[in-house]
């Protein structure tokens, strides 16, 4: 995590802090969802990967473990006919373009969506920009 | 056409979609993962793609890999 932290912090290094820089800091690709729990898919590294794609009756389902696959293959109609919001997007239920998916299709603003608690403006941020200098 | 993938980059947090065209190579495929991913991973020159467990030819398409709509992929440091 330390490599994907230091990344992020580049970024906002580079733009500095503040609410109306929080999108730099945010990926605009689509994560991947977990059929059953719904949860995003996590941890690219093979060996911590244990996401796993199933075929059930000519559809494809991704889980993110194989206790969500168990959960899913005892009960597939419970489970089955539900779409995750990537699945929404690829049938054009919903729009792929992330802007028009947050404001319109969930309905948030700036004022109601999630925040950078400090907007960038970590102490220790600051400190690493001035041992820069 | 276009293609959905399930892509997962070594040393990403996340999984994500992935947009391939079939006669994007591999390795056009990994470059548009890291594309992707770039604002968590930094970008390697080297890098390696897996698909159904078994290393790939970078050199080939997706279509010729078997790649089909909802499938999944690695990119591993080469």
């Amino acid at each position: 995590m330390d490599a994907v932290w230091e990344q992020i912090s580049e970024r906002w290094r580079t733009v500095g802090p503040g609410p109306e820089n929080e999108f730099a800091v945010h990926g605009t690709a689509m994560p991947a969802f977990c059929d059953l729990c719904q949860l995003p898919l996590s941890a690219g590294t093979p060996q911590k990967n244990s996401a796993r794609v199933v075929v059930y009756e000519n559809r494809k389902y991704i889980f993110c473990s194989e206790p969500c696959q168990w959960i899913f293959l005892r009960e597939p109609e419970r489970y089955a006919s539900h779409k995750d919001v990537v699945k929404r997007v690829l049938s054009g239920e919903a729009p792929a373009d992330l802007s028009r998916l947050v404001t319109e299709y969930f309905n948030l603003t700036p004022d109601s969506w999630g925040k950078d608690v400090y907007s960038g403006n970590y102490e220790w941020l600051g400190a690493q920009r001035g041992s820069a200098v | 056409m276009a293609i959905p993938l399930y892509g997962f980059l070594q040393g990403d947090t996340l999984g994500l979609v992935i947009l391939a065209e079939e006669e994007d190579t591999l390795d056009a495929l990994a470059q548009k993962l890291q594309d992707a991913a770039g604002l968590r991973v930094s970008r390697r020159d080297r890098v390696r793609v897996i698909c159904n467990d078994k290393m790939m030819d970078p050199a080939i398409t997706v279509a010729r890999a078997g790649l089909q709509p909802l499938d999944r992929f690695e990119v591993i440091a080469g």
